[in-house]
């Protein structure tokens, strides 16, 4: 496996998929038995689409986007299937990384160590950077003695030196000339932002179209306080840091002198520091995108010192701030009350489409998923038994788990004596039904059901795996 | 629990302490030893022997001492007065605790600072400030420990029992009418007793090395032939040179019995730790 | 609230913790009986006769007055200095003087055990959570029960049994007994009497002072059986706590976060997990600090080192008051300020509790 790298290799064509996973197959190793969580689930992300994977507690669609990131947790195996992100399989190496030994009472679990180091040394460079993460809890999933601004700065440090190191080398360089030019075009309101733009990039200088992008696109400033921030942007880099500043800019990470000695305090500070100022720079651009109030305060604060909904936008903000190419947001307004949920949920779906990111969005709220979603697919347990765009889903739902999903949902238009129910309960895992999982509570099932069913391809885009549609 | 080997041989092991200590008192001839109560001292021989067999398998330690009978016997005086510190200790801690967190407010805040000041002290050179004033006995000791362990148990058992209090079972419970002395017994205490007894458990294995250490450094029943493992290990102090063993196997008995009483308190600690009822 | 002003308020509650400290101390100097404390002053070769000396002493320390007076009294002799006398076979004469001369030696023990406590302890516990039963989890595991199972002091006789003497072999018999130095190096130095030396009253900063290669590495030799005995037992109980609270952490969501984040594991356990799971760690501090405190005690009576712990011992055997109330003073106070310290820290690293 080699590293993700903007090669021919790929580079991706109109059409191709972004993710492609292919008959994924997750298990657990548990002292009551294995427990098969994922079988044989394929879904594929386009770029810039938003997917969603539904399903109740349990189902096993967190663990498949786990899988996607590599992140299955150490009690856990990936048996089968090819994980294809951007032209290269996360996959790959699955049957030297792991060992199912089957031994007289349960089976054990082994790992190859030295295989599992060359994989996370390749993760590494994928995780925050193409594919990032929102979790759930934002309480418990940010670290409680480290400030916001610090937190989101890492990821800066981490993914985007060139970045960082970029906008202060612009700085220096932009001439006052550039500057008055800027201004005018701002100052002018004919100009449209994609003119002021085109004027930046003009300029040749990388990272200035950037900061020149995040003043003027800012609505809580007035034109005047904005041309006074653009004149501020001329800043002499001094010329004992240019040569650092241009390695990590063209090397994306630090010369081994710095690194070594960043313990310092003086060192570190001349040299990291700069780095580490300008990351929080770029996080409070992050959080003004993301819409967080008071972002001076926030920078400095922990977060417990936020309210719910702010914790979020923080965490969305980590997420965003490599312009990864997919975000996978877990369950992300959960744990919010309604009214933020709106909000966040507004705000994912504004980030969507200003950054064009792909997003895998997993949920068990059938509503907000028709919301936010483009396709949706339908997992139950740890199968996916139908995936169709949004409208088809719910306009038509195929499935009979999905209908009954659709129909426990109170519909504000008329009145209806009672709620479905899908009668029974989640199979246990661990001796999961032969062939469909869901036969044990489908009113319809047959024999013919104890055979898994195909995926049935029934109109563009929507497929299902039920028995009931085959010819 | 019976799963974990290592607690299951904790358990055996403490189980023998416990029975050497029980067959000392009532039939001791059971194990070989022939006083359970003093040590018998050799005048003729005075000089530590190292082990021989049959007479005398561990040694004989200054003056003369059969050291198998000593140990054996000094067991059951470490044992018993170890069980008390730990369970009168425990005991008022607790009453302590649950009743400053039930009192709160006032009665809280003044009980806790005495318990703090007392926290405020190491235990060893407390323990031997209060032995000290009190005498240099044993039974003394014993009470000195005992000031010095409550605190423990009273922080300890204040912080469950506050935890509870605020549960809303406690008010429901106080709502419907039940009195406040049928809430501390029917819902806190069993709640607040479980991490004790764990709690205790553990303590257990570090009272007796404690004991054994205040008796080493200088506290001795006025009963200078009174088997205790302590003061064997302080009577072979000068000799541990050329006797070895006169340290060694006293001191091995603590070790063993402290082994044993931490497997044990570790193997209930994981037993009875909410996390593991899957 | 800011870090100054957690620091601010913590130190204030020092003040009590210090007034209930001497308050324990004074009631137990006075539970004694006044008869035994009087004794302490009586001079039977003097003129006087014994009952008027008694009734001298008892109007000089103001035995007739009741206890709230008196506690003030003896406080005021307390921060003045006159912290009574002490009558043991190494040492007469006033409290505060022995304990300049004692608690040196006891610091550089508890220094040393510390230091290494801390440099050993903290990374076995953390690799033994990261590589959860490999064999270096599996034998620190065992080591670790091991100490804190075993009574410090009979681990002090064993090794002094084993290294200290030829009984196990001579190859063995490295490190001398017991004492601080060998007594034939310090014949006619006018900078050692009585087993003190000056100016700073620990060998191994003096002799170096002096230029005694041979003295600083004599009493080094002295000082490694005591300093490997006790930090063994501290040890134990940091590698432990060390282990469970890192596997806690490293259960913690935001450990999963920062992995989705991108950062290499090293950075993960160290700059999230390890300091994070520190903070128990700094808790359950005070408790291991009475046990350093406890174990100081016991080390020195086994190995005859002329520390604090040393000059209570033999205060309790020869039933010297003086010795007994000095040694719980300062064993006090240096459990309070050592609390103290670790607090701040806490305050520092954690600052949800700031609140």
């Amino acid at each position: 496996m080699h590293l993700i790298q903007e090669t021919e290799h790929n580079r991706l064509g109109n059409g191709a998929k972004l993710l492609s996973v292919r008959s994924l197959r997750i298990s657990f190793v548990t002292r009551r038995g294995i427990v098969q969580a994922v079988d044989d689930v394929s879904f594929d992300i386009e770029p810039g689409e938003t997917l969603g994977l539904v399903g109740e507690t349990g189902c096993g669609k967190t663990q498949a986007a786990m899988a996607v990131m590599r992140l299955t947790a150490e009690t856990g195996i990936i048996e089968k299937g090819e994980i294809w992100f951007k032209g290269v399989n996360l996959a790959e190496n699955i049957s030297k990384e792991f060992k199912l030994v089957k031994k007289k009472r349960g089976s054990v679990l082994k790992r190859d160590s030295a295989e599992l180091r060359k994989l996370e040394s390749q993760m590494v460079m994928i995780r925050g950077k193409h594919i990032s993460m929102v979790f759930q809890e934002p309480m418990t999933s940010l670290n409680p003695v480290r400030t916001v601004g610090r937190q989101i700065s890492e990821v800066l440090l981490t993914h985007e030196l060139p970045r960082l190191a970029d906008r202060i080398i612009a700085r220096g360089r932009v001439t006052p000339d550039m500057i008055g030019g800027i201004e005018r075009s701002i100052a002018s309101r004919k100009s449209t932002a994609e003119q002021v733009r085109e004027l930046v990039r003009n300029f040749g200088i990388p990272g200035l179209g950037e900061q020149v992008a995040s003043i003027s696109s800012r609505r809580d400033l007035s034109d005047a306080k904005k041309l006074q921030l653009i004149k501020g942007l001329r800043q002499e880099a001094s010329r004992t840091s240019l040569p650092f500043l241009r390695y990590v800019s063209a090397n994306g990470k630090l010369p081994i002198i710095h690194r070594a000695s960043s313990r310092l305090p003086l060192v570190r500070r001349r040299f990291l520091g700069m780095l580490e100022k300008e990351a929080m720079n770029v996080s409070a651009e992050l959080l003004s995108q993301v819409g967080m109030p008071n972002i001076a305060a926030v920078l400095r604060q922990y977060p417990h010192e936020l309210s719910g909904g702010m914790r979020q936008r923080a965490m969305i903000a980590m997420a965003i701030a490599a312009n990864p190419e997919l975000i996978i947001a877990d369950e992300p307004t959960s744990a919010l009350d309604v009214t933020i949920q709106a909000q966040i949920l507004r705000l994912l779906d504004d980030l969507k489409r200003t950054l064009n990111t792909a997003v895998l969005f997993i949920s068990h709220d059938m509503g907000v998923i028709a919301e936010i979603c483009d396709r949706v697919g339908v997992i139950y347990a740890g199968n996916l038994v139908e995936m169709a765009r949004v409208e088809d889903l719910f306009s038509n739902p195929l499935h009979p788990y999905t209908k009954g999903l659709l129909s426990a949902i109170p519909p504000f238009d008329r009145k209806i004596p009672s709620l479905g129910l899908i009668p029974g309960s989640v199979p246990s895992l661990i001796n999961p039904p032969e062939g469909c999982r869901f036969r044990t509570r489908c009113p319809f099932a047959t024999e013919r059901c104890k055979q898994t069913p195909p995926s049935i391809q029934t109109k563009e885009g929507h497929f299902v795996r039920c028995w009931l549609y085959a010819e | 629990m019976f799963e974990d080997v290592s607690s299951a041989a904790g358990l055996i092991i403490v189980l023998g302490y416990v029975a050497i200590a029980i067959i000392d008192a009532v039939d001791p001839q059971l194990i070989g030893v022939l006083n359970a109560y003093t040590e018998v001292p050799n005048y003729t021989n005075p000089v530590p022997q190292p082990p021989s067999w049959p007479l005398h398998p561990f040694g004989t330690t200054f003056p003369g001492i059969d050291l198998y009978q000593a140990v054996m016997a000094a067991i059951r005086v470490d044992l018993w007065y170890s069980f008390l510190i730990v369970l009168v200790g425990a005991l008022i801690g607790v009453i302590i605790g649950v009743t400053a967190a039930y009192l709160s407010g006032f009665f809280d805040e003044i009980l806790m600072r005495i318990t703090d000041i007392f926290l405020s002290v190491p235990y060893l050179p407390f323990a031997i400030a209060v032995g000290f004033v009190l005498g240099r006995g044993l039974d003394e000791l014993s009470l000195a420990l005992i000031v010095v362990w409550w605190p423990l148990y009273a922080r300890y058992a204040r912080g469950q029992a506050l935890a509870v209090k605020e549960n809303p079972y406690v008010e429901a419970a106080k709502a419907s009418g039940v009195g406040g002395w049928g809430v501390i017994t029917r819902h806190i205490m069993p709640n607040v007793l479980t991490p004790v007894f764990v709690q205790v458990s553990l303590d257990l294995g570090t009272v007796v090395q404690t004991f054994a250490a205040l008796t080493f450094i200088g506290f001795a029943s006025s009963n200078p032939y009174l088997p205790e493992l302590g003061t064997l290990i302080s009577n072979g102090f000068p000799y541990a040179i050329s006797a070895p063993w006169g340290v060694l196997f006293p001191g091995i008995a603590i070790l063993i019995f402290a082994v044993g009483m931490n497997l044990l308190g570790d193997g209930l600690r994981d037993a009875l730790d909410p996390r593991n009822r899957t | 609230m800011t870090l100054r002003y957690y620091v601010i308020r913590r130190l204030l509650l020092v003040i009590p913790t210090i007034v209930g400290l001497t308050l324990i101390v004074f009631i137990l100097t006075h539970v004694g009986g006044d008869q035994r404390f009087l004794g302490e002053y009586i001079n039977i070769h003097s003129p006087i006769p014994v009952a008027t000396q008694e009734q001298q002493l008892s109007e000089k320390f103001h035995l007739n007055d009741p206890v709230i007076v008196q506690y003030f009294y003896w406080l005021g002799a307390f921060f003045q200095g006159n912290w009574g006398y002490t009558q043991t076979p190494i040492f007469s004469g006033p409290v505060l003087e022995a304990i300049s001369l004692f608690l040196p030696n006891t610091i550089v023990l508890a220094t040393f055990s510390s230091i290494l406590t801390i440099m050993i302890g903290i990374p076995l516990g953390v690799w033994s959570a990261v590589r959860k039963n490999s064999i270096v989890d599996h034998a620190s595991r065992v080591i670790s029960f091991i100490g804190y199972s075993l009574p410090v002091y009979w681990l002090g006789l064993l090794l002094i049994i084993v290294f200290a003497s030829p009984n196990v072999c001579q190859c063995l018999n490295v490190f001398p007994i017991s004492g601080a130095v060998t007594i034939n190096l310090t014949n006619n130095l006018s900078w050692f009497r009585a087993g003190i030396s000056y100016p700073t009253h620990i060998l191994l900063i003096d002799s170096l002072i002096h230029g005694r290669l041979d003295l600083f590495t004599d009493a080094t030799m002295h000082l490694v059986l005591p300093v490997i005995t006790l930090t063994y037992s501290i040890l134990a109980s940091v590698i432990r706590v060390m282990r469970s609270s890192m596997q806690d952490t490293l259960d913690q969501d935001y450990i999963r976060t920062a992995r989705a984040k991108g950062l290499p594991n090293s950075v993960v356990i160290n700059q999230h997990a390890r300091r994070n799971a520190l903070i128990p760690v700094l808790t359950l501090m005070g408790y291991t600090i009475a046990g350093l405190l406890g174990g100081v005690v016991l080390i020195e009576a086994v190995f005859n080192l002329p520390g604090i712990g040393y000059w209570t011992t033999q205060a309790l055997i020869s039933g010297d008051i003086g010795g007994i109330m000095g040694g719980t003073v300062i064993f006090g106070l240096a459990f309070i300020f050592s609390n103290l310290v670790v607090d701040i820290l806490y305050g520092y690293i954690d600052p949800r509790i700031r609140y």
